[in-house]
């Protein structure tokens, strides 16, 4: 109690003294502050009236404000007393009198604090630029006021008016000065001066004890605090209640912390300490808005902050009405326990975003990951989901966009769907189209919403799929069936799936009957197949008779028009005539081994080499052909897959020529028999060696293509019956490309180099016996035979081992078949 | 017009079975028998050019050349409805039109006197195609004309056209019934000698065989030559089906025949068929035709359109196989099949060489409605045949020693002086018979048959 009554007697001296002194601004202010019922009446009216005595103008406005005294608060009486006074001294200039009065009624009540922000938050929601200025005039107010006279007094009055207003212009002012700044820098300004917190006012207010509310009794001190909690809430601080910005990580991160000063009474504190953190969150909340709003910070964000800013409205809202209803502080502690929850959460919310520096999708991901952590606490999840769907209105826009048409529009780079489009590529262009169904579009896995990286796939391919009926046919429609509306309903996940799904289907559905029906699918696999795989065997054989002198060439000697001019013609006279893909199939002379491709591709493990020419190649050993394949086709047939035919190609031609000069050496060796019927023995040997080589070069050929390449083409064709979509499509095929590979020996280096050293040894041989044409050979001839069949001999049974070496590692390829074709009758048997 | 192939036919019997077998040929490709194609028949799956040739008015014209000494069996395919198919400037009917009276050497003789006029035709069916392959002849080796006249023209052919094949549909004669021609033994041994020497294949038709699949498989109590000739005509035309509807392999006559004839010697091939009905049997029904059965009933005996006899010592062996599958047939199966017929030793094979049983899946025509599932042809070159050339040889052996009917022979030109021609003849079939009895043996490769070694 003696500690009291001294304190009181202070605050008494420091009265009287203040009395005798000339008052500063922030003196007049301080005690204006202070509650009704602990206001000095007397030194109030001695200020004003002081303030009144050079200006005999305003002493009306002096009588009103006394007259009002018990009505009002203090503050209300300054502000009264002020208007009146400025009324008088302004009125005679005319200018600028419109805006004074805008922005009088602004300040014009109390609460004034506590709408602003909702101005704020209404202007603020209405467009993103907007944000440059705030949503209230009081700038101009302070433009006002600076162009009014200059006389002492009014000076005062108006640094009081300004002091009254103190953080919004000191907010307004920092915002406008300085527009041309740096993102980075606005950034910064604006989140110190987001609570209206200056390093001065913080003096100011700390400056002035407020002894004689210390002094009050407890229930007095209750009405203070509760009104600067209320203050503190909407962000304006108090005398007892000070805030204080925490750097947490240097940046973006930084909080604003409020304590109460101890020396407020602890039962008062213990119930303001309960409220308070709402403040935190608040603040958390708001600055985060804050932030959202002023970068560029995206579109999904920037509907999140939208929905927050409900919540802070309604927030507002709910702080008026206390502000009118409540009457003590446990009863505005229990008010405000809802939203202290709600807050607190949104708080967590912001904190998880800001604290991840997520954008974009993650925002909804951790939403929803939210939202399945609040599982049982109804309230907050349903405001999560409140939130969640809110922030997800705009992804969905552009997934529906992209799902429906095909088309991305992502300004920040928010959508899951990349396109990289590489510009200068024309849609016939042949790496376009090479890379265009790998390469073009792509999904981009952080931008992927948890409740749709399931459907990632499916989306992915939907506008894909589209992209591509769209530059197919301009004029077709793709149109949907589907006219609902794509939300997000985040609790309903099947309602958005099934949509996606729908929408997958019908654009899958549409491609594949346009690659199948339209652009006949299926025929160019049998053209493929036809030409490369040589099933068409009329056609490879007439062409090989055609261009049979000119592929014996030497690769450099070969005229390629000639060839081609052949194989037009060829085409144009064997079955392929009816063939309508016939004329894309151009010849290539590919002057690299066939050998030496597939090893290096072995080992390199990729397809990208480069070509080592080797000009001492035959034109059998190079030829291929070419087959150009049209936009849309080259996405199922695209060049590196067409190349892969072109090897299959090499290899079976190869051995349908070591065929065809076995056959050949067959025919002369008959008239051997003619001319000399009993010399017939004595060639026996030859006679059997040939008939060795084309067995194994038949079964060979046999083994190619009935055992692989029809086999896996019969289940390549199943497939197809049953396809839902060209990925499927591509897929199948390019494995039954790859089995035909893996199974003719292409993918085993070592064994399909002693295959081709099998044919160069049999085209040798050939060459050799047709050139006998003495029916008396000489020892010499033998001892060549002798050779050749030593030297098969060993190639058969290198090619053995290396093909049981190899079909011990891959049981499950077809190798071992090859051999118990070529050893059917155990032949060799006695050779391995 | 790639691998083109010409068919000669000579003779009753050459002609009686080339013309079922262009009958066939034309089922098989819709063409009418005026050479029109059928309007069903538009979609251009099958390459026809091999065996006909367009005319100016696009109509199909077979690469046939029909070369007779009497006139009767021509006679009836030119009031056939088949008339109009075939190009009236290659059918020759000798003017004297006495026929060869069953007379190999009357034949031969003749062939030599009208060869201008023959080959007149030959040569400008072969200027007419861009890449011959060869020529097929469908005759019997017991007659006149055949055998005679066709003898003389395989010599001549394999002279002027040494890179092409000559192929031969050759119908030996039935041994169970007593020919009215009594000199079939010479006429057959005669041929068999330029069937040996000049044709590079033979597909042997043993008359034997063919009748008694005709009674015992396919129920017909007496047999008559168009039945037995459908048979013939199936087989021709299946053999020929994968030149007709190319895919991947053995799409040439070349690519067909070598990899079955490794010496040239052996170049007599026995084929078989299965399921083998009639056009009106209805119990085929119960059989059941997958891949397996079918390969497997090609390697029955009593499939086999050669009669070869009981094989006491065990010995014979398969030099090779061509097996051409027809029908719906799963392409994954066939490997199957032949590990199972591998591990069963259902086939015994040479054993100085490398040899399978080489499957070749063909089209069939869409034209043609098969009640079977799957049908097969099997194209051997078997060591047994000799059976059937040593009945020959034992036939001749008996006639020759007893000098019986040479009188005819004598007065041709040929034998005026001597018959040795004769005994070259059989000289030459009793070393092939040895040929395809060292075919048996594993040291087949060091074996010195033949005349020199007789001699020494």
């Amino acid at each position: 109690m003696s500690s009291r009554s001294r304190k009181s007697k202070d605050v008494v001296e420091g009265i009287l003294s203040s009395m005798t002194g000339t008052f500063t601004t922030e003196k007049i202010l301080k005690e204006f502050r202070k509650p009704k019922d602990k206001i000095d009446n007397k030194l109030c009216m001695a200020i004003l009236k002081n303030l009144v005595k050079n200006n005999p103008n305003a002493k009306s406005s002096y009588e009103e404000t006394i007259n009002n005294f018990d009505k009002h608060e203090p503050y209300e009486w300054l502000e009264k007393f002020l208007i009146g006074f400025y009324k008088t001294e302004v009125a005679v200039k005319a200018q600028g009198s419109s805006n004074l009065t805008n922005s009088k009624n602004n300040s014009n009540s109390n609460i004034a604090s506590s709408e602003i922000p909702q101005c704020h938050v209404s202007s603020l929601s209405k467009d993103k630029s907007d944000m440059l200025s705030p949503g209230f005039s009081s700038t101009k107010l302070c433009d006002d006021i600076a162009v009014a006279p200059a006389l002492n007094v009014a000076d005062i009055k108006n640094r009081v008016v300004q002091a009254a207003i103190d953080g919004v212009s000191k907010y307004a002012k920092s915002s406008v000065s300085d527009p041309q700044d740096s993102p980075s820098i606005f950034h910064e300004k604006r989140r110190k001066n987001l609570w209206f917190l200056d390093d001065a006012d913080l003096a100011v207010v700390q400056s002035t004890k407020n002894i004689c509310v210390l002094a009050s009794p407890l229930i007095d001190q209750e009405k203070i605090l509760m009104k600067e909690i209320l203050y503190c809430l909407v962000g304006v601080p108090g005398n007892f209640i000070t805030a204080e910005t925490i750097d947490r990580n240097g940046d973006s991160l930084s909080t604003v912390e409020f304590h109460i000063s101890t020396k407020i009474n602890s039962s008062l504190k213990d119930i303001a300490d309960n409220i308070l953190p709402l403040a935190n969150y608040y603040s958390d909340v708001e600055r985060f808005i804050f932030v959202v709003s002023s970068t560029d910070s995206g579109q999904i964000l920037q509907a999140l902050a939208a929905t927050l800013r409900t919540f802070t409205n309604n927030f507002y809202k709910t702080l008026v009405k206390l502000e009118d209803e409540v009457i003590n502080l446990s009863r505005l502690y229990y008010c405000l326990r809802p939203t202290l929850k709600v807050m607190a959460l949104l708080a967590e919310v912001v904190d998880d975003i800001v604290r991840c520096g997520s954008v974009g999708a993650k925002v909804l991901t951790i939403l929803c990951d939210k939202i399945s952590l609040s599982t049982g606490d109804a309230i907050s999840q349903d405001v999560l989901v409140d939130l969640v769907e809110a922030a997800a209105v705009p992804y969905f826009e552009t997934l529906e966009r992209w799902i429906l048409k095909g088309v991305i529009i992502d300004p920040h780079q928010e959508f899951m769907i990349e396109d990289n489009e590489v510009a200068g590529l024309t849609e016939i262009d042949d790496i376009y189209s090479d890379q265009y169904w790998s390469k073009r579009y792509s999904i981009c896995r952080d931008r992927c919403p948890s409740f749709v990286a399931a459907m990632s796939e499916q989306i992915l391919r939907t506008g894909k799929y589209l992209n591509v009926i769209r530059q197919c046919n301009s004029e077709s429609n793709n149109e949907h069936q589907i006219s609902k509306k794509l939300r997000f309903f985040a609790l309903k996940h099947r309602s958005h799936q099934s949509f996606i799904g729908n929408a997958y289907h019908f654009a899958s559905n549409k491609l594949l009957s346009l690659l199948v029906n339209e652009k006949d699918l299926n025929g160019h696999l049998m053209s493929i197949k036809r030409y490369f795989l040589l099933q068409q065997g009329d056609f490879i054989n007439q062409f090989m008779d055609a261009a049979e002198e000119e592929l014996g060439k030497n690769v450099e000697k070969i005229q390629p028009i000639k060839l081609e001019n052949l194989l037009g013609l060829t085409l144009r006279t064997s079955v392929a005539k009816h063939d309508p893909y016939k004329d894309y199939l151009t010849c290539y002379l590919c002057t690299t081994e066939l050998t030496k491709i597939m090893s290096r591709i072995h080992l390199a493990g990729s397809n990208q080499l480069e070509e080592i020419e080797n000009i001492e190649l035959v034109g059998f050993e190079c030829f291929t052909f070419s087959f150009e394949i049209q936009w849309p086709m080259s996405l199922i047939l695209p060049y590196s897959i067409i190349t892969q035919y072109q090897m299959l190609f090499r290899l079976l031609f190869q051995c349908k020529h070591v065929e065809r000069r076995l056959c050949s050496a067959w025919l002369s060796n008959k008239n051997i028999l003619k001319y000399a019927p009993l010399s017939g023995c004595m060639f026996r040997s030859t006679f059997l060696l040939r008939n060795s080589m084309l067995h194994v070069i038949q079964n060979l050929e046999n083994y190619f293509m009935v055992e692989v390449i029809e086999p896996y083409y019969g289940e390549f064709s199943k497939k197809m019956q049953s396809v839902k979509n060209v990925d499927e499509v591509i897929e199948n095929h390019n494995d039954f490309v790859d089995k035909c590979m893996v199974n003719c020996m292409l993918k085993t280096p070592e064994t399909l180099s002693v295959i081709i050293w099998l044919f160069k040894l049999c085209l040798k041989f050939s060459a050799y016996i047709e050139k006998q044409k003495s029916f008396k050979p000489s020892a010499e001839y033998f001892e060549v035979i002798n050779a050749f069949d030593s030297q098969f001999k060993d190639s058969m049974v290198e090619l053995f081992n290396k093909i049981n070496f190899e079909s011990n590692r891959y049981p499950t390829h077809k190798y071992m078949n090859l051999i118990r074709r070529i050893n059917f009758n155990t032949f060799f048997n006695e050779l391995c | 017009m790639p691998s083109e192939i010409i068919t000669l036919q000579l003779g009753q019997c050459g002609n009686q079975i080339g013309f079922e077998f262009w009958k066939r040929l034309c089922l098989e490709h819709g063409i009418s028998p005026s050479g029109v194609i059928e309007d069903f028949a538009t979609d251009c799956v099958d390459r026809k050019d091999v065996f006909f040739y367009q005319a100016d008015d696009d109509h199909y014209i077979p690469r046939a050349v029909l070369l007779d000494l009497e006139p009767r069996v021509i006679n009836t395919i030119m009031t056939s409805p088949y008339a109009k198919l075939y190009n009236p400037e290659n059918v020759y009917l000798s003017k004297d039109g006495g026929g060869a009276g069953n007379n190999w050497a009357s034949g031969f003789s003749q062939g030599e006197q009208l060869q201008e006029d023959v080959f007149d035709i030959i040569d400008r069916e072969a200027d007419g195609s861009d890449s011959l392959e060869g020529f097929v002849l469908c005759h019997s080796i017991a007659g006149g004309t055949g055998s005679g006249m066709g003898s003389y023209i395989m010599e001549k052919l394999s002279d002027r056209f040494p890179k092409k094949l000559i192929q031969t549909y050759s119908v030996f004669p039935n041994q169970d019934e007593i020919s009215d021609v009594v000199v079939q033994p010479y006429n057959s041994m005669l041929t068999l000698k330029r069937l040996t020497s000049c044709a590079d294949c033979v597909v042997v038709l043993d008359n034997t065989a063919l009748n008694r699949i005709a009674t015992d498989r396919l129920h017909i109590e007496n047999p008559s030559f168009t039945q037995i000739n459908s048979l013939v005509s199936t087989i021709m035309s299946v053999s020929t089906t994968t030149l007709r509807y190319p895919s991947y392999m053995n799409n040439t006559l070349i690519g067909l025949t070598a990899p079955l004839i490794p010496t040239p010697q052996l170049h007599f091939l026995m084929t078989g068929y299965t399921p083998l009905t009639t056009d009106n049997d209805q119990t085929v029904n119960i059989r059941k035709t997958t891949v397996l059965d079918v390969m497997r009933r090609l390697l029955q005996p009593k499939n086999m359109m050669v009669s070869t006899g009981p094989d006491k010592s065990n010995h014979h062996c398969y030099i090779s196989i061509l097996n051409i599958i027809q029908g719906e047939v799963d392409p994954t199966q066939v490997h199957k099949s032949l590990q199972r017929i591998r591990e069963r030793k259902l086939a015994q094979f040479i054993p100085w060489g490398p040899t399978s049983i080489q499957v070749a899946l063909s089209k069939s025509s869409p034209y043609v409605q098969s009640n079977h599932r799957v049908s097969g042809l099997m194209l051997a070159n078997h060591t047994s045949i000799s059976s059937l050339f040593k009945s020959a040889l034992s036939q001749y052996d008996k006639l020759r020693k007893r000098g019986a009917f040479l009188d005819q022979f004598k007065r041709e030109e040929m034998f005026k002086d001597d018959l040795s021609e004769l005994d070259e003849s059989r000289e030459v079939v009793d070393c092939l018979i040895q040929e395809y009895e060292a075919a048996t043996q594993p040291n087949y490769l060091f074996w010195q048959g033949g005349k020199n070694t007789t001699d020494e």
